[in-house]
């Protein structure tokens, strides 16, 4: 069994054990299931290697992990609700994200862990989604006007669940200092926001990014542009999300063609760049630093 | 940044001795000259999601 299945495996598990609600927990364990389909569990995987790096236990419990993607699993199914007018689906979408959050609290409460970490550790989960919260709302909103706002957008909305993910499972295992941790991991999740944004402009019909009028690197440099584009037509409501639909090849066209993409991807690869940095400075074995290296690239 | 990515756009036969080694980006750092590097070598398209 890969470790992908064991994490799906335990998180369904834990479903079972903690919820009562039939309705509830068939809705949650499907929830599961189409995660399965869309999601490589990275940020529980995240959380299984860094407990694995600090820890002086052979056996690295898969609940750490399983916990943690539950929360990631609740912070997409928001984003859903918040993203997709989805009005017959949302009583019970919000009640499993609801459920999905606590119960990755509870099974980190619940681990037979030393209470100190405990602590520590459930601390550090609310303050990263505190800053995804902030993060998220600055996105919706559509305030964000420079690359520079744009970064500290997603470092708080992707930057501080990916540091979630990594500094639980090292703070379980019982590290204290996180710091440089903390820096890589959100390195990470900025970069794979930006991949993620790119990633939405060739996919209008799976995405609201674009509908939603959310700015990302590669709008913010059509935006910035000395000649007209579609971009800005849309983006200053000289024309609908219908028009613009319709000539979405013309808009990717014209963002390639002024170098929109590169500058998105020279960005992401100046984050997962200063990651690598901060990862080769850990006082750890290569063949983790190597896993994590592949797990990022 | 975005001012040098659209200068080399605008100056592909840059970009070229970029790769080279040539040439080098007053004002970035190694750090990101490497990053201008990889991503022109790249196709436009090659975006991985991994969230």
């Amino acid at each position: 069994m890969s470790e992908k299945e064991k994490i799906a495996k335990q998180m369904k598990e834990i479903v079972k054990q903690f919820m009562s609600e039939s309705q509830l927990k068939a809705h949650m364990l499907m929830a599961i299931e189409e995660h399965m389909k869309e999601s490589d569990l990275v940020f529980g995987r995240l959380a299984y290697l860094h407990y694995g790096l600090f820890s002086a236990q052979r056996n690295h419990p898969t609940y750490i992990a399983a916990a943690i993607e539950l929360i990631v699993l609740a912070g997409d199914l928001f984003d859903d609700v918040v993203d997709q007018d989805r009005l017959k689906d949302d009583a019970i979408t919000v009640h499993t994200a609801i459920g999905f959050l606590l119960l990755g609290q509870q099974v980190i409460a619940h681990s037979h862990i030393a209470d100190e970490k405990k602590l520590k550790a459930l601390s550090y989960v609310t303050s990263c989604l505190l800053q995804s919260v902030h993060g998220q709302q600055a996105d919706v909103a559509c305030n964000v006007q420079t690359e520079a706002e744009y970064v500290k957008m997603v470092e708080k909305k992707s930057g501080s669940l990916v540091a979630m993910a990594c500094v639980i499972g090292a703070l379980l295992a019982g590290k204290e200092d996180i710091a440089a941790i903390e820096t890589y991991a959100r390195y990470i999740g900025i970069a794979a926001q930006i991949d993620n944004d790119l990633d939405a402009l060739y996919n209008w019909d799976k995405k609201a990014d674009i509908q939603a009028k959310k700015k990302s690197l590669p709008i913010l440099y059509m935006l910035e542009s000395k000649h007209d584009n579609l971009w800005k037509q849309y983006f200053n409501s000289d024309i609908d999300y219908e028009r613009m639909y319709v000539q979405k090849e013309k808009a990717l066209q014209q963002m390639e063609q002024e170098g929109a993409i590169y500058y998105a991807k020279v960005m992401s690869q100046i984050y997962k760049e200063k990651a690598w940095q901060e990862i080769e400075k850990l006082d750890v074995d290569d063949k983790y630093k190597s896993a994590l290296k592949t797990m990022i690239l | 940044m975005q001012q040098i990515i659209r200068f080399l756009v605008e100056h592909p036969e840059i970009v070229e001795k970029l790769q080279n080694g040539t040439v080098s980006l007053i004002g970035l750092s190694e750090l990101e000259g490497k990053a201008v590097i990889k991503a022109f070598s790249e196709s436009i398209h090659p975006l991985r999601y991994w969230m």
